[in-house]
């Protein structure tokens, strides 16, 4: 019997040290991902704003701009929003200004105040002063790109509204949205065609202000500024900051 | 007798070991060569894999057409033409620059199609790629809503469209001659 057969490691052993090996090297991987799950579960992030946004809202250099989305669809109320960062989206939401040209961006994720605000449709966006455009869509099918959802909200109605100087707080208004869905496997159901027509913009000041001193009290003084459907060329003005 | 079984059980024994351990280095060795030639052979993949795709990739330069050519834009003058003769002449604008009074007219011109085959799948993917760029007839009016500066410009692929525009309008500030203070 050769020398080599009879000293040469079983092939079994030396599968389960290459596994070792292996489990070894991935162990931190591995512990990596649980954590960031165990983070993702347990976590309550809302993506409020920053510590750095807060100061520059006190400096009236950025604004705390106040959303929103109420939607109905075929005829039973849908919730607008869900957990940031959740792969199901209900709706899409895109924003131009003047550093894009006007053309639309998609907003993702969407910031919330808390978990209950988010429920009840509410968003906020902190932004420089100047002139906005937003529009509202089904969310993006599968394998459709981001560059070619974005360009879907090009066919929506879009919405202006100005951020002025000075200002901390603004409320926009509540876009009500109205649409068809598609039933999903296990409950509920996805949003997959907006009724043009049917959006509008509704005024729910008292309940901004509520929701503004509920959760931003140091920013007193929320200014109401209804965005309106805007049609024609775009209008820009140059950004101050 | 036991101690010469013994003697040569263990001087065969030393040699087997002595075996196993120039075994042992050889597997090292060609281990370790073997390392080498895997992460060659991983270098090589990642050079050749993009060259791989690019060799069956087409460039086919096309000469797309403008929205406006020079013949659109003839008519309209500095200091003559108005914002209403433009509109009239080119339609609305796409984008009104408010503060710095300026028309904007978009258009994406087609440069070239790469057409291209990816060696994937059962049957390889064809595809074709537009090469586009972003051009723009600006139009600058003056107080009097006078046309006071007119040209065409494309826009850097990673520029933002707000930079664009504020680099056309500081080019135009550096051109344009100022009026003298008396």
């Amino acid at each position: 019997m050769a020398i080599n057969e009879v000293y040469s490691v079983p092939k079994i052993t030396k599968r389960a040290n290459n596994f070792r090996v292996l489990l070894a090297k991935g162990r931190n991987w591995l512990l990596f991902f649980f954590i960031v799950n165990l983070l993702f579960g347990c976590s309550r992030w809302y993506f409020l704003p920053t510590p750095d946004e807060y100061n520059l809202v006190k400096a009236q250099q950025r604004a705390i701009v106040l959303l929103r989305v109420t939607s109905i669809v075929d005829g039973e109320p849908y919730k607008p929003f869900r957990k940031p960062l959740d792969s199901e989206l209900n709706i899409g939401l895109a924003l131009g200004s003047f550093e894009t040209g006007g053309e639309f961006r998609w907003v993702t994720p969407l910031r919330f105040l808390s978990a209950a605000t988010r429920d009840e449709g509410w968003t906020f966006f902190v932004l420089k002063p100047g002139t906005y455009y937003l529009a509202a869509s089904p969310p993006p099918l599968g394998g459709v790109s981001v560059s070619a959802y974005e360009r879907g909200f090009d066919r929506v109605p879009r919405w202006r509204f100005d951020v002025p100087l000075n200002a901390k707080t603004i409320y926009i208004g509540t876009l009500y949205i109205s649409g068809k869905g598609q039933k999903l496997l296990w409950e509920g159901k996805k949003m997959v065609s907006l009724d043009k027509q049917g959006m509008s913009v509704l005024n729910e000041e008292d309940l901004a202000k509520k929701v503004s001193s509920g959760h931003i009290p140091e920013f007193d003084g929320l200014e109401t500024a209804l965005m309106k459907h805007h049609e024609g060329p775009l209008i820009l003005r140059t950004p101050k900051f | 007798m036991a101690t010469s079984l013994l003697h040569g059980w263990s001087s065969e024994m030393g040699k087997k070991m002595e075996c196993f351990t120039l075994v042992q280095d050889i597997s090292a060795k060609t281990k370790s060569r073997r390392r080498k030639d895997i992460f060659l052979l991983s270098r090589l993949f990642w050079v050749l894999w993009p060259l791989l795709i690019l060799h069956a990739c087409l460039p086919v330069p096309m000469s797309g057409r403008d929205r406006f050519t020079e013949k659109d834009t003839f008519n309209i003058r500095p200091e003559v033409t108005s914002k209403s003769q433009v509109i009239n002449c080119l339609g609305e604008p796409d984008i009104f620059w408010e503060t710095e009074r300026i028309y904007v007219y978009k258009w994406d011109r087609l440069q070239a199609v790469v057409i291209g085959f990816i060696p994937a799948g059962y049957t390889g993917q064809i595809f074709a790629l537009p090469l586009e760029e972003q051009k723009a007839l600006l139009i600058q009016f003056n107080e009097n809503d006078r046309v006071k500066r007119i040209g065409t410009a494309t826009r850097p692929p990673f520029k933002s469209y707000g930079d664009f525009l504020v680099d056309w309008l500081d080019q135009g500030s550096k051109t344009t001659p100022q009026p003298k203070k008396e």
